[in-house]
């Protein structure tokens, strides 16, 4: 009986002796701010990594970093539509948060697009080149405008700046469709 | 389970000693163990019970229409040659290579071209949408479809360039196998050329073990065309400059062995006898066990080489081509025949005849079920491929590709009813079982509780590439998990998630607009203050201020609010303005700087 109580004597002091260590340790370490600066760069960095990086702002900030300092900040990790329930799924797993459905107020997720500009009703006005945030689309005043297709996030930031309404998002494939092109060339 | 497992144990270790005492054909080598593999029941019997049925002919007549997708191979998409509304004859080229690692495209027969549009690869709907990696996976393609007009026409005034091969150079050989758009037609799609093109082969393996069940599209083309295959083999022995071609052929399958062994020993018989032994082409059976078909499992078996994960077996000097595509180098390098037609097994309980039939490459597998009687009241789903590596058919509307080598209409006595929602499987138990069988020595149950919980990091650690998605594990689980569906979907995030190139390439192209658009920013307030400091030297001048030349806007012609402040007045006024634009442009720079600390 007595050798039980000892024992069980013994763990419950070791129990609370590492408890209470634990603590010291954590908060010698909390004290440092440097460290937890860093770690907050490291974090938002994460998940940066972890978004899509179309930089659409469909989230209501400015691209997907600011985004990400957002969320290390406590905003909703389920306004990314372009990222969706993968997107969530991950930075919840990141943050070991619960996963949520993609908040749809912000939009919903579709597959990837791109941008194309209907070149010969262009006119030129630049609207859409300082809309681009990844300036994928080239152009000059009064000159026609085109969407480097490598470049183009599908973000639609270009849609609506287009005062003739020349711009077209189209699903991914057609990417192919310049070998067609190359085809009329050859014939 | 004790009862699979002996029968593993039998198929494995005991038959190769009965097989060697009675004489049998291969077995003066030695073979090398491969660790797990299961024996599963094989179901070959059933379509092998007729001879292989040719595709236009009076059985089995040419589809309406024939589909055909750009992306059949691995590598870059071929690129239209094509145009809607052109007539093609046979064999003429419709999509080219894309560049050194493409594969070209061929009409399988001629007609119009009625579109150029989406078509699905024959793979699986998801279930469910939360996991999609078939959505990953099933991409909308590009396919051209073209309408036959039964004439079955090929191009006038085209002749095959028809002499022997054995007096062309291995290049030329290698380039008329480019030409006829080759891809290993196993499973792959590898393209063929590249492969042949490895220097430094000492070993070629052409792969006959056709180990999958019901599949039996190989050894039915092993046993009418032993000479083809054999003549093929020798074709890239030549390419390559292999010392030995060895032809590897599971011990069950009778009837391949005794042609194979039939036209290697005439072979051997018109040569010198000097030269016999130099040759270098043998047979060699392998015990029946799933999956010694596998390319690393096969070269692991007859030559106890382990290629490294990651690695292909070229770098170890052994190159392994399926019997298949042994078959259509053969046909391309003789005929000049481009590659617009495999071997395919229809099989299956839901079938009224399981048969092999020689199709044309982009045949709807509704054309193929309806030739061979689909009862669709015991169809339970159709899967390209067998039934442990196979993909569902989303539609009845894809075509047959150039890896497609089964199409199986699977009854309940087939396929087990798949896992969904209303009916998950059961939890892990890690009774290990899926440990013992797996061929290359991963922990299927560590894969899966990683792939489960999203531990990507902890997926790739323990081997996730180097599963070869055999279903070995999935098939011997007693909770009926379908491990390899988690590996797939594990795979395909872990790679669509990781397309991280593209992803931090716009990234650097978002930080650099940022960028821009900071310096923009200052050099506004820059050019502010200049046109400020500008006023304040006309001032210092005593310059009269209406004669504001810097500014756009015309001079008013009534000065009178200028007029009735004084120099003093207006001097503060800039200089005020001054220190504003000033501090702005600072808190500019300064937040340029921080972002710019915060990139690096």
């Amino acid at each position: 009986m007595i050798s039980m109580l000892a024992a069980v004597l013994v763990l419950a002091a070791l129990v609370f002796g590492f408890a209470w260590l634990m603590l010291r340790a954590e908060r010698l370490l909390g004290a440092d701010e440097l460290h937890n600066a860093k770690a907050t760069v490291t974090l938002i960095n994460s998940i940066n990594n972890l978004l899509p990086q179309t930089q659409c702002g469909q989230c209501g900030f400015p691209g997907c970093r600011p985004y990400a300092e957002a969320i290390s900040r406590g905003e909703n990790i389920n306004r990314c539509p372009p990222g969706g329930a993968h997107t969530i799924k991950r930075i919840a797993a990141l943050l070991d948060l619960p996963v949520v459905p993609l908040d749809t107020s912000h939009g919903w997720h579709l597959p990837k697009r791109i941008a194309s500009i209907r070149e010969h009703e262009c006119i030129g006005c630049t609207k859409c080149i300082q809309a681009c945030p990844v300036d994928a689309i080239v152009g000059a005043p009064k000159r026609m405008h085109t969407v480097i297709v490598a470049d183009c996030t599908g973000c639609d930031l270009c849609v609506d700046p287009c005062p003739v309404d020349c711009i077209d998002m189209l699903p991914l494939p057609i990417m192919s469709a310049h070998a067609s092109v190359t085809v009329v060339v050859q014939k | 389970m004790t009862h699979l497992r002996r029968s593993f144990f039998i198929t494995k270790y005991l038959k190769p000693w009965v097989l060697r005492l009675t004489g049998k054909a291969g077995w003066a080598t030695t073979l090398h163990a491969l660790p797990g593999g299961i024996a599963p029941a094989s179901h070959k019997a059933l379509s092998l019970q007729q001879k292989i049925i040719r595709m236009p002919s009076g059985e089995l007549g040419l589809p309406a229409q024939l589909i055909l997708p750009l992306r059949q191979h691995l590598g870059p998409d071929s690129a239209l040659v094509v145009s809607v509304g052109d007539y093609v004859y046979k064999n003429q080229l419709i999509a080219a290579a894309n560049g050194e690692k493409g594969v070209g495209l061929h009409a399988p027969s001629s007609g119009y071209i009625s579109s150029i549009n989406y078509a699905l690869l024959p793979m699986n709907e998801a279930h469910d949408p939360e996991r999609s990696w078939q959505q990953a996976l099933n991409r909308h393609q590009t396919a051209i479809v073209i309408d036959t007009d039964g004439k079955h026409a090929v191009q006038p005034g085209l002749l095959a360039a028809n002499c022997d091969w054995r007096v062309r150079s291995p290049d030329e050989l290698r380039q008329a196998v480019f030409d006829a758009g080759i891809c290993g037609m196993g499973g792959a799609g590898f393209p063929t050329a590249i492969k042949l093109g490895a220097s430094a082969i000492k070993t070629l393996i052409i792969n006959g073990a056709e180990c999958e069940p019901f599949i039996t599209a190989d050894e039915a083309l092993m046993r009418e065309h032993a000479a083809e295959v054999i003549e093929g083999a020798l074709i890239i022995q030549r390419i390559c400059g292999a010392q030995s071609c060895v032809i590897g052929i599971e011990a069950d399958k009778y009837q391949a062995i005794d042609a194979i062994q039939g036209v290697i020993n005439q072979i051997m018989s018109e040569l010198q006898p000097a030269n016999a032994g130099q040759a270098g082409l043998s047979l060699t059976l392998i015990p029946p066990i799933y999956p010694s078909g596998g390319e690393k499992q096969l070269i692991r078996i007859m030559t106890g080489i382990q290629v490294a994960s990651g690695k292909r077996p070229v770098e170890v000097g052994v190159l392994c081509h399926s019997v298949a595509t042994a078959r259509a180098v053969y046909k391309a390098v003789s005929a000049g025949e481009p590659l617009t037609s495999r071997i395919t097994t229809l099989t299956g309980h839901a079938l009224k005849t399981a048969v092999n039939v020689e199709v044309m490459i982009g045949t709807p597998v509704s054309h193929l079920l309806d030739f061979a009687g689909v009862q669709h009241a015991q169809l339970q789903r159709v899967l390209v491929g067998g039934p442990l590596m196979g993909y569902e058919a989303s539609d009845l509307d894809t075509p047959v590709l150039k890896t497609s080598n089964c199409l199986l209409a699977g009854s309940e006595l087939d396929i087990a009813p798949a896992v969904t929602q209303s009916k998950p499987h059961r939890d892990c138990i890690r009774c290990d079982f899926c440990a013992t069988v797996c061929p290359v020595k991963l922990q299927p149950q560590t894969l899966y509780f990683a792939a489960r919980h999203q531990h990507h990091d902890a997926s790739v650690e323990n081997g996730l590439f180097d599963c070869i998605e055999c279903g070995a594990c999935a098939v011997v689980c007693p909770s009926h998990i379908p491990l390899v569906n988690y590996y797939r979907e594990e795979k395909a995030v872990i790679r669509t998630g990781n397309d991280t190139a593209q992803q931090a390439y716009w990234q650097s192209l978002f930080e650099k607009h940022q960028q821009r658009l900071s310096v923009n920013a200052i050099d506004q307030q820059q050019r502010k203050l200049d046109k400020l400091q500008h006023k304040l030297e006309a001032i210092a001048v005593g310059e009269p201020l209406t004669k504001t030349a810097l500014t756009k806007t015309p001079v008013p012609p009534v000065v009178a609010p200028t007029a009735s402040k004084s120099t003093e007045q207006i001097k503060q006024e800039i200089e005020a303005a001054v220190a504003r634009t000033r501090a702005k442009k600072a808190e500019l720079q300064k937040k340029n700087d921080a972002t710019q600390d915060a990139d690096k």
